[in-house]
């Protein structure tokens, strides 16, 4: 290579930190990065794919698809297939990011509502609402500039809320420098798993130990989560704008788009330490035999928020009970039609038998009627929590492996009373969480402002109602979705993401880089890719008993399963009105599964959330076929 | 384009093995290779043999093709990105159960792989990717 070619390689410089920090900030949706920790926690070295998707995303964004974008002068992922394809796979393409965009809004949201109402003790609603209309005004008003270092900003707050309670954690077990040491602890976790074990304290469904690989999710679960992850976080359409945007040059993109990777990568290492040191201590208490009596007070924030469990109950869904008592519920039906506007109340609450929904309601009875001095703290543990316990033959009354379900956000909330912060701290913590949730939700509602022509800002201001419009609509719809406080927030991360990538990822990937390609081609590969893999979301989702009906040879489910099924599906014809509804939810819950079990209705045992698995490779196949069968497209 | 030729030796020493094991042949002096080697190393010894025969395929076509040694180049450079990501974000973690028999200061090979190993790896990749293509890049604008 001569002296010349070398000087023109750009090289390194501040502003390439810059945009990899501010592009770091909206790579990763943050409901999911603020549950990685606890989904690491829940399952070790299984879930550690998440992290690895996500990086292998942040790559494949910033020097595959980013510089393609920016080479063609365009700023986000809908001009630049506008400008080369032309409207027709422009509208279509738009049509998948809003599909993404919508249930990735709604994360956020939930997650700003469920942590500001954990950590600043606002209420949950308010805080959704706050929080649309903040990232709405941030997605409208502020500039380029601006909104990058704001998202610096909130990375950095983001960091320290992962990075204190770690070292806080850490010092505990007179460790200081965690991300090296932590190897000890791992040891160490591994000794409490056998004595775990051995004292009978697990639950086997939701129990795995720490570094043992394939035991919650098989080798071919794992490629499909990894695939959905990565091509989907490849076509994330905030982190494509922040990385193209201002007009940058495709060797500028690239350098971002590498540093971007580095930073991720630092949030990303940190996840198992904090996950392992946060695990160590966790079963410490119950190695300790800490008693549901005088349980710990790290508990207190997820079981008020209900995204922890303890033999299937929570705060949360007590207090939710106690405000069905005072709306006028006279019994247990009717609190199960009141509750079915809060999804996380109603999922746990249809998981209790009858006797334990009687205890509930008794407790929410006292609490409704004499708010002075019953606490529902106070109540959960004297009067819900022996009961529960005793049901479920847990007779010593002990916290147990069997008996904690920490969902994965929850996780997060424990923290800072793991690290021994005290409540006022718990806020400061956790606005990291906030602020950098904020970023991602202003970045997915300002994909929108900028939908139509982002460089031509003038044309922008004149037809103001047009940048308007969409972004209001879109945020008034997630935050109505998020009301309902949805309670599986990784999985509707990851379904959005699948949808990117088998929609999005073949076209942006071959069809900017192949001269071939053509517009037909690119229309047809969005249309197949999504669709395949938004039907294969849905159709388990929201038809699980017709999807496994019609697609039974390509299911994996067992003969003892399917035998189940088809005696199901006998009784729900054969039976009388009543108990046919009975059995008609049976067979869809059969068939869709549920988080320790899966379903019946499925292709190859893949997970509803991974369809990408079969959307991308159709996608690309599609754009293939298409393309070489039209016409060549004129060379510009 | 020797690579080729050692490419081509290798998945012929391949099917030569598969052939024995399938009956079709005798194998030579009744040596069995597959027992040593198993199913996944069997896959890989074809898979490098595949890489090398495309390796110098693609050096053939650069050095054939002046005009098009651009774009044959970032495909080449892409496609080998991609096979590093694929190996490190993937593969790996599907080799974590034999790689965790090894400990490293008290943490399974394996488990430390996916949790940093891979993750580092992957940075390392984005920064090597840059620089070479920025190069290519560089060298056809010194070209026009």
């Amino acid at each position: 290579m001569t002296e010349t070619a070398a000087a023109h390689a750009a090289h390194p410089t501040d502003a390439h930190v810059r945009g990899g920090l501010a592009a770091a900030a909206r790579a990763v949706p943050v409901a999911l990065l603020a549950s990685l920790p606890g989904l690491v926690f829940l399952a070790g070295f299984d879930h550690l794919a998440y992290g690895l998707g996500l990086l292998a995303g942040v790559v494949l964004a910033g020097l595959l698809i980013a510089p393609h974008v920016a080479q063609s002068g365009a700023a986000t992922l809908s001009e630049a297939l506008r400008k080369r394809f032309g409207t027709i796979a422009s509208i279509a393409g738009t049509a998948v990011i809003v599909l993404v965009t919508l249930p990735l809004l709604t994360a956020e949201l939930t997650v700003i509502g469920i942590v500001a109402e954990s950590g600043l003790g606002g209420s949950y609603v308010a805080a959704v609402l706050v929080a649309v209309a903040v990232s709405a005004a941030v997605a409208l008003f502020a500039s380029e500039r601006v909104f990058g270092w704001m998202a610096i900003g909130a990375l950095m707050l983001f960091a320290a809320s992962l990075l204190v309670p770690l070292v806080l954690i850490s010092a505990k077990t007179g460790v200081l420098t965690p991300h090296v040491a932590y190897g000890e602890t791992l040891s160490a976790i591994g000794v409490m798993e056998e004595r775990l074990v051995e004292g009978g304290l697990v639950d086997f469904d939701t129990f795995s130990m720490h570094t043992a690989p394939f035991l919650r999710l098989s080798g071919l679960d794992l490629v499909a989560l990894i695939l959905s992850l990565a091509l989907g976080t490849a076509v994330l359409p905030p982190v494509i704008s922040a990385l193209a945007a201002d007009g940058r040059r495709p060797a500028a993109v690239r350098f971002a788009g590498a540093w971007s990777a580095f930073f991720v990568m630092l949030l990303l290492i940190t996840v198992p330490v904090l996950a392992a040191y946060a695990k160590h201590e966790i079963y410490g208490a119950m190695i300790r035999e800490t008693p549901l009596a005088h349980l710990p007070s790290w508990l207190e924030a997820p079981l008020r928020a209900g995204v922890a469990r303890i033999h299937g109950t929570s705060v949360y869904l007590l207090s939710a009970v106690a405000d069905a008592v005072r709306a006028g519920t006279p019994d247990a039906t009717a609190v199960s039609a009141y509750l079915s506007t809060d999804a996380t109340a109603a999922a746990q609450w249809s998981t209790l038998d009858d006797a334990m929904r009687e205890t509930m309601l008794g407790a929410a009875r006292t609490l409704a009627s004499d708010t002075s001095t019953a606490s529902a703290w106070h109540l959960y543990l004297t009067a819900v929590l022996p009961v529960a316990a005793a049901a479920a033959g847990n007779d010593t009354a002990m916290l147990t492996q069997a008996a904690l379900v920490v969902e994965p956000v929850g996780l997060m909330l424990a923290l800072p009373g793991l690290a021994g912060i005290p409540a006022w701290g718990a806020g400061l913590l956790l606005s990291g969480v906030l602020a950098l949730a904020l970023v991602m939700a202003s970045a997915l509602l300002g994909t929108f402002a900028t939908a139509g022509s982002s460089l031509d800002r003038e044309a922008a201001t004149r037809q103001g109602w047009r940048t308007l419009a969409p972004v209001l609509a879109i945020a008034a719809f997630a935050a109505g979705a998020a009301t309902i406080r949805s309670a599986d927030l990784v999985a509707i991360v990851v379904a959005a993401l699948s949808l990117a990538a088998a929609g999005l990822f073949p076209v942006m990937a071959l069809g900017l880089a192949w001269k071939r390609a053509t517009a037909a081609g690119a229309v047809a590969a969005i249309l197949l890719g999504g669709g395949v893999t938004l039907y294969y979301d849905v159709g388990i989702q929201v038809f699980p008993a017709a999807f496994y009906r019609t697609w039974a040879p390509l299911s994996n489910a067992g003969e003892f399963a399917a035998e189940e099924f088809t005696r199901l599906e006998t009784e729900a014809r054969d039976a009388e009105e009543g108990a046919r509804t009975a059995a008609e939810t049976a067979l869809e819950e059969l068939a869709r599964g549920t988080p320790t079990r899966r379903g019946l209705a499925n292709w190859f045992g893949i997970d509803s959330a991974s369809g990408a698995i079969f959307g991308v490779p159709l996608g690309i196949l599609a754009l293939v076929l298409v393309s070489l069968l039209t016409r060549r497209p004129r060379q510009p | 384009m020797i690579e080729i030729g050692l490419g081509l030796v290798l998945i012929v020493g391949v099917l030569a093995i598969l052939a024995g094991v399938g009956g079709l042949v005798p194998g030579a002096a009744g040596i069995d290779l597959l027992p040593l080697l198993g199913y996944g190393g069997t896959a890989v010894l074809l898979a490098t043999g595949a890489l090398l025969v495309a390796d110098g395929l693609a050096r053939r076509a650069i050095a054939r093709n002046a005009l098009r040694g651009h774009a044959l180049r970032t495909a080449r450079l892409t496609m080998a990105a991609l096979l590093v990501v694929a190996g490190l974000a993937v593969g790996l973690q599907l080799a974590a159960g034999p790689a965790n028999l090894v400990r490293l200061a008290g943490m399974p090979f394996g488990y430390y792989l996916a949790a940093q190993g891979a993750l580092i790896g992957l940075v390392i990749l984005a920064f090597v990717w840059t620089a070479r293509q920025n190069r290519i890049d560089a060298e056809e604008r010194g070209h026009d």
